[in-house]
């Protein structure tokens, strides 16, 4: 690799690209017209529309029926509809329910009061009565009158109650010794802040992803695609020049997005709807907000947003480099968007603030910060970390996207042309197909175990579920996979009897594994707790409450996972991986995936963890069986402790002595475990005879 | 063609345009898709002249071009220019060097003018230089009516010629062509040949692949039969015909006998 950096080029390369993209129209369009007209488009016209339609259902004149004419009642209403400026016909009718729905669907009416049989009688009695009030909530229009005909029904008892106090002269305060005032303290321009405080951050880091995103490609990918990058791989300026003027002009196009978008969506905010202010004086919901940016906040965002624009350019640059043209890097970059653009969602969730560890994350920690900032509730020290933490970031990125451009194998990446999807046509795959389709399937399988087997899982009973889940959505499919493009099952998943020794050893293997895993998850727990939900859940899938229940629990979460996830990670998909990559990166591969397997955040490396031995275990001994034998342990000792704890729970305590015992036995297991890692990464490195081979 | 040397003081005007010492190169090395591209290729291009490069599909055609053009590193070996290695200096041998490939593009959205000045910058030309040349080129190849159009409105031979004087913009001395006359109908394959047949007469060195056997025994004075990863013939093609008592039959037939030879012999491996 070449690193020497030569500044002349640099910008020469920097300057092209500019002006290279600046000439593109799609590029524009999304940088610069879009945000211009997008966001007053968007937000006059849906303010607008909500003024002028919550206008319309006021202005419209329905009526409100009364079965009878009882004129103190009617004439209170009429009293209280005239005071607030509500403009209801009264009229009056015996209806039937049904008749209420026809007339109210015809929008000829909203409300109907119903007065009780002898309602004039017991109210001039002082008895007690009954008036009954029908809406139709479904209907916009009765759903607005509800509320102002139940008030002006509360106010005729008001009166009422008034009345007959006076009468008795007794003072008005026996009955109602306080009044409620709510007030609404905040400024309108308060309420404008924790608004804008919400969307903006979100809004912000939303468009920039977009501004990156279509650079981004058009400097890699286009490149290959277009077929220049050979010609000018061949001009004299080295990889680190070509790769940071690229990154240069990329991220001048993500920066200059963000100043426009800030710029529309702040000009948007503080003088759109002063405009439908004017237009509709009447509307009150929008005279509480008052929207007002000041120059510090716009400068302090900008600022703040460049370590994340470079993060952005550099991370999206690395992913679009690996494809040969736009559309592969489209497939590509999905997931780099999500991960810019869900982050930021969290800004919007109320209650959340920075704080020390959110500070360390990338991308959420300036959501929130700026999300303070516009409120004015931040610390400095915070803002600090946030910015050094996403400048040390950006740097990371900036140099992994550096050693992509650097290796040859990514830029002249040979074309697979094998369609995946079609596997079992082809007689003999190439290590990568191969590995493609088991990838392919490998999330085939993810997604039929999320849905199918969370499916399972709740019409049956757990254990019944979990049956179901290992026999037909772990077992069968690999087994399926393995038998339509390897034929021979057993061969496949390399089913050999191993010696007693090779057995004993993956028992000590799956002991020391079992250590190393309890104290991560004791680690990981002090962190973060895991969900009580997942813990009773976990429990009820492995508590016995008799021996015989024990053997059953033993077989459905200790045997059968272990023939069931082996075949399926140690037969399917290690088998493949090891084809193309070396043991180690292999087991890790594996490992991850093991993890990712388990959909559970907080299960995941412990998970990951007990995956990558069992590969390593595989990959050694040349055989799945001391992999399944580990596996079965690993459970076996989980749901043994497990039932254990239960009896501690319960006040049956074993000696102290033995409870020592585990304890130091745990953590020699936590201490000794690299090194059994180490010895098996020393027996994988041998010759096995598989290498080697061409192709 | 003295000015760049004395940038680069590694080069020896003396020396053997092109010298190819043992290169190999094998892609996705350790894994079972391991594939040996080059296997200790030797070569020596003494004078200036037209050296094609001839093999079946998968032969290491492409990689050897590009090893010498340097784009991609070879695993072991060296290649020298004008005596210079250049892995010791990669940059500078990147100036000798005038390298066009079928698959070569051009930025669509940039007219050939301004092509020609990004690439004069990039080969640190001065823009003084640069206008001169593009005034050369431009007359050379006829491109007076659509230099300033962009390169996306230009037909298939026209862009070939911006191609063609892109490449040779900075003067190299050696010219590498990988498969350029695949899939050019007559007309454009007529100015690549005429092109090429220029470049011989400046008494610069080519050296071009093809599968068109008709071509390379039309142009060609000296071959290059790659097979596997190595060569199997190089040479005069007249000598070669005579050593493998081919006298009066043509490239075609040599070389389908020379595979022919090396195909039962590897079988055996």
């Amino acid at each position: 690799m070449n690193y020497n950096f030569n500044l002349k080029k640099t910008l020469i390369i920097f300057a092209h690209e500019l002006k290279y993209m600046l000439r593109d129209r799609t590029t524009l369009f999304m940088m610069v017209l879009l945000p211009i007209i997008i966001y007053p488009l968007i937000s006059v016209t849906s303010a607008y529309m909500f003024v002028k339609s919550s206008q319309s259902v006021k202005k419209s004149k329905t009526s409100v029926i009364i079965n009878r004419d009882y004129p103190p009642f009617t004439d209170s209403i009429r009293r209280y509809f005239a005071k607030y400026k509500i403009n209801y016909d009264i009229k009056f009718a015996s209806l039937a329910t049904a008749e209420i729905q026809s007339l109210i669907t015809r929008n000829e009416l909203s409300a109907y009061i119903e007065l009780a049989k002898d309602f004039e009688k017991n109210i001039q009695a002082s008895k007690s009565s009954e008036i009954t009030l029908k809406f139709d909530l479904a209907n916009d229009k009765s759903s607005v009158a509800r509320a102002e005909v139940v008030n002006a029904v509360r106010n005729y008892k008001g009166e009422l109650v008034e009345g007959n106090l006076s009468r008795l002269n007794i003072s008005e305060t026996l009955i109602f010794p306080f009044d409620i005032n709510s007030v609404n303290i905040a400024s309108p321009s308060q309420i404008g802040d924790s608004l804008l405080a919400r969307i903006l951050p979100m809004v912000i880091i939303m468009f920039a992803t977009i501004g990156a995103f279509y650079p981004a490609i058009d400097v890699t990918a286009m490149e290959k695609e277009r077929g220049t990058l050979e010609t000018l791989l061949l001009a004299p300026a080295g990889a680190l020049d070509i790769m940071f003027g690229k990154f240069l002009a990329v991220f001048c196009l993500t920066m200059f997005s963000i100043m426009i978008n800030l710029a529309s969506i702040s000009l948007t905010f503080t003088h759109g709807f002063f405009i439908i202010k004017k237009i509709s004086e009447a509307s009150r919901a929008l005279n509480i907000v008052n929207f007002s940016i000041s120059p510090f906040s716009i400068i302090a965002i900008f600022v703040f947003m460049v370590p994340i624009a470079c993060i952005m350019s550099a991370l999206m640059m690395q992913v679009a480099i690996f494809a040969r043209n736009f559309k592969e890097a489209q497939n590509y970059m999905t997931p780099i968007l999500l991960v810019f653009m869900l982050p930021p969602m969290v800004s919007m969730l109320p209650g959340y603030s920075l704080n020390f560890s959110s500070a360390l994350v990338p991308v959420v920690n300036l959501t929130l910060l700026l999300k303070g900032m516009l409120l004015s509730d931040y610390k400095i020290s915070l803002a600090l970390l946030t910015f050094a933490v996403n400048i040390a970031f950006s740097l990371i990125t900036l140099v992994g996207a550096a050693r992509t451009f650097a290796s040859e194998n990514v830029l002249f990446r040979p074309s697979e042309d094998i369609d995946v999807l079609y596997f079992w046509k082809y007689k003999t795959l190439k290590v990568n197909q191969e590995l493609n389709i088991v990838k392919l399937f490998f999330v085939f399988q993810l997604v039929l175990l999320y849905y199918a087997g969370s499916f399972v899982q709740t019409f049956f009973e757990i254990k019944t579920g979990l049956i179901i889940t290992e026999i037909f959505f772990i077992f069968l499919p690999a087994f399926i996979f393995i038998k339509l493009v390897y034929g021979n099952f057993l061969n496949t998943i390399e089913f050999k009897v191993p010696g007693l020794k090779t057995l004993a050893f993956s028992v000590f293997v799956a002991l020391c594994g079992f250590g190393f895993t309890t104290v991560v998850t004791i680690f990981q727990s002090v962190v973060s707790s895991p969900p009580e939900q997942m813990l009773k859940q976990l429990q009820k899938a492995i508590m016995a409450d008799s021996a015989s229940g024990l053997f059953v629990i033993a077989v459905i979460t200790a045997l059968l996972p272990a023939i069931c996830e082996e075949v399926m990670f140690r037969g399917m998909v290690l088998n493949a991986l090891v084809k193309k990559y070396s043991p180690f990166y292999s087991a890790l591969i594996c490992g991850v995936l093991f993890g990712i397997f388990h959909f559970s955040f907080y299960r995941f490396i412990p998970t990951a963890v007990i995956g990558f031995y069992l590969s390593m275990l595989k990959i050694s001994t040349g055989s799945i069986l001391p992999s399944m034998a580990a596996h079965f342990i690993n459970n076996f000792v989980i749901v043994v402790i497990a039932n254990g704890e239960w009896y501690l729970s319960k006040g049956i305590r074993p000696p102290m002595s033995l409870m020592f015992l585990i304890e130091g036995l745990i953590l020699f297991s936590f201490v000794i475990f690299p090194f059994v890692i180490g010895s098996m990464l020393r027996k994988a490195g041998r010759p096995s005879g598989a290498a080697g081979q061409d192709s | 063609m003295l000015k760049f040397d004395s940038m680069n003081p590694d080069f020896n005007l003396q020396a053997p345009p092109l010298s190819i010492i043992n290169v190999s190169k094998t892609y996705a090395e350790g894994s079972v898709s391991e594939y040996k591209a080059l296997r200790g290729v030797s070569y020596e291009i003494k004078t200036h002249g037209i050296y094609g490069l001839i093999g079946p599909n998968g032969a290491g055609k492409t990689t050897l071009l590009r090893v010498i053009s340097n784009v991609i590193k070879p695993d072991s070996g060296e290649v020298l220019i004008y005596g210079a290695a250049i892995s010791r200096n990669p940059l500078a041998a990147k100036y000798k060097i005038g390298f066009l490939s079928a698959t070569t593009g051009l930025y669509s959205r940039l007219s050939p003018r301004e092509t020609l000045a990004y690439f004069g910058r990039l080969f640190d030309l001065g823009e003084e230089k640069i206008e001169k040349r593009i005034g050369e080129l431009k007359s050379l190849f006829e491109m007076d009516e659509f230099i300033d159009k962009k390169n996306e409105t230009l037909s298939f031979g026209q862009r070939q010629r911006v191609n063609i004087a892109r490449c040779l913009l900075h003067e190299p001395e050696i010219f590498v062509f990988d498969e350029i006359t695949e899939g050019l109908d007559v007309m454009s394959s007529t100015i690549v040949i005429k092109f090429i047949k220029y470049l011989a007469e400046i008494k610069k060195c080519v050296i071009f692949s093809t599968h068109d056997m008709n071509l390379a025994e039309r142009l060609c004075e000296n071959i290059i039969i790659l097979h596997r990863g190595s060569i199997i013939q190089s040479g005069r093609i007249n000598e070669l015909k005579y050593k493998n008592g081919m006298n009066g039959r043509s490239l075609e037939d040599l070389f389908m006998s020379s595979i022919e030879a090396k195909g039962a012999d590897s079988r055996e491996l």
